[in-house]
């Protein structure tokens, strides 16, 4: 029997340490918030006191950007075991991370590097999948990453390696609504022709960012507010997938908490409207 | 060789790290972009991850050497470094010693780089209960020459050739900082944490013997002995008693003490 996605949680933002005091300090109009798993890689000290403080307040999804799923070097057990452990310690609502590799050789870039996407590829971050979801004894949640390159062996368009990855790992998926359109507009297809390839029933989590666009090329640097094209694609997803966790990216240029509620607000706008569209 | 991805993550990763050129064949340029240029994105993405990585960790470097200086040395110590750990946290933790080779006669800086990184360690440094006063109590008088003390995780000591904590301090509150000067005797610094934050404190000579025997593993009567060896003027008695209260009450002593 195929993986089952639990039920959505509702409206969650990524927590960065800009905003502890403000989720420490008073409820905040969240329902969950999304970790960075391996902020909290750490030996001890306040980065794991706050996390517990946070966690007893608001379920937590943990979201990693080390695993290095599709590594040709293979898995790093060691880093799969202090993941582990810190997911006895959260409890979260699941773990996930990105359909990419980070480093090879003993390397690590720390950037979310895309796969080509040919059989071997396939067969090979298939296996790993599967492999870490024995290990960490629960599903994985995997996340379509934002490229730059396209290869010349690569014998899949993303979109169908994607399901493929899904459904023959029996992985779920976080589906990243900007990375789809940061991609679209680098390799130039249509985002909603992505969209529509990617089974429904799979899709866990929705990510919502903003980032550059540099003219000849957009960069995927979650420094700005998420631009109308990337929400008229949030639209069209709530349409094609149904309720789904939904969250906002922030990593540089943080504002204000009360600043990415107001655009958290918009997500649960749309998202309101599409349901109630289907409801009449 | 015949693994295709394998083939083409070493390729690409060559290209990121600036090692090979090779890549270039492997990947498709677009309508708008060369097979370089995309490249090249997440090859400059390499560099300026890392560099504002060390800028922060280093953040009283850079203030005090310069921005462009610090972004020119950092950029070569990415060059030469390529981070081996998933975690970034480890990133960067020879970049005192690089800075060194750098300034050999402005030591300072290095000293500078290694308060920063030192105080960022024991920021997340592994937890243990620290010992209180209650546990010292409990210690029959009998028992107190056999007693090994343990020192908490969090702690470390860092020798100062130069007046390097006191430019730290100036630098931290964002004010100019005094010339740098040679001291005429090397002093020891302790750096631990306390209530969640790293502090760090200068310890004189003979503290810095007594908690240096302690981290040997000595018991606390070698701790005394040898103390009264290094020290013959010392009232060892007096100035211990002292230091035990002081290292307590700042939690610089873990649990695990053992009598």
């Amino acid at each position: 029997m195929p993986t089952i996605k639990s039920d959505s949680p509702g409206f969650g933002l990524g927590l960065r340490t800009e905003h502890y005091a403000d989720f420490l300090q008073d409820p905040q109009p969240v329902e969950w918030l999304e970790i960075i798993s391996d902020n909290f890689l750490v030996p001890g000290g306040k980065p794991l006191v706050v996390l517990d403080q946070i966690r007893e307040r608001y379920p937590m999804a943990m979201h990693g950007v080390s695993l290095s799923i599709g590594a040709a070097d293979g898995l790093d057990m060691n880093y799969l075991a202090a993941l582990k452990k810190l997911a006895q310690r959260v409890n979260p609502l699941w773990v996930s991370d990105h359909l990419c590799w980070t480093g090879v050789q003993g390397k690590n870039t720390h950037d979310l590097l895309p796969l080509p996407y040919h059989d071997q590829a396939l067969a090979h971050v298939v296996r790993q999948i599967r492999q870490a979801q024995d290990f960490l004894e629960r599903p994985l949640v995997i996340e379509n990453v934002s490229s730059y390159v396209s290869f010349t062996d690569s014998t899949w368009n993303e979109w169908d390696f994607l399901r493929a990855v899904c459904e023959e790992a029996d992985c779920l998926l976080l589906l990243d609504v900007n990375n789809i359109y940061v991609s679209s507009f680098n390799h130039g297809f249509d985002p909603l022709t992505y969209l529509h390839a990617i089974p429904p029933q799979r899709v866990q989590q929705i990510h919502l960012a903003g980032h550059s666009n540099n003219g000849d090329h957009i960069v995927d640097t979650h420094d700005h507010p998420i631009v109308d094209p990337v929400w008229n694609l949030y639209r069209a997803a709530c349409e094609h997938v149904g309720p789904v966790a939904t969250m906002i990216e922030r990593d540089d240029h943080i504002p204000p908490l009360a600043e990415l509620l107001v655009e958290l607000d918009q997500a649960r706008q749309i998202a309101a409207s599409v349901f109630a569209q289907k409801a009449a | 060789m015949t693994n295709p991805l394998a083939n083409l993550q070493h390729a690409f990763q060559e290209y990121i790290l600036g090692d090979s050129e090779r890549a270039l064949n492997q990947v498709e340029s677009s309508p708008a972009l060369s097979a370089e240029r995309r490249l090249d994105i997440y090859h400059n993405a390499y560099r300026v991850r890392l560099g504002e990585l060390l800028a922060d960790t280093y953040e009283r470097v850079m203030i005090y050497i310069g921005d462009d200086n610090f972004t020119q040395f950092a950029r070569r110590y990415v060059e030469t470094h390529p981070p081996t750990s998933r975690n970034l946290r480890d990133y960067g933790g020879t970049f005192p010693a690089f800075l060194a080779d750098i300034f050999p006669n402005d030591a300072e800086v290095a000293e500078l780089a290694e308060m920063d990184v030192r105080l960022r360690n024991a920021f997340d440094a592994t937890d243990a209960e620290t010992l209180q006063v209650a546990d010292i109590a409990a210690i029959q008088p009998q028992d107190w020459d056999a007693v090994i003390f343990t020192l908490h995780p969090t702690a470390s000591f860092q020798q100062f050739h130069w007046n390097t904590p006191a430019i730290w301090q100036r630098l931290n509150e964002e004010t100019a900082p005094p010339t740098p000067e040679r001291l005429n005797q090397a002093e020891t610094w302790l750096f631990w944490r306390k209530a969640l934050q790293p502090h760090f404190r200068s310890l004189s000579d003979e503290e810095s013997t007594a908690l240096q025997t302690i981290v040997e593993k000595c018991t606390f009567g070698e701790v005394c002995s040898r103390l009264a060896d290094v020290y013959p003027d010392l009232d060892v008695a007096q100035n211990i008693g002292a230091w035990l209260r002081v290292w307590l009450a700042d939690g610089v002593l873990a649990k695990s003490t053992t009598a």
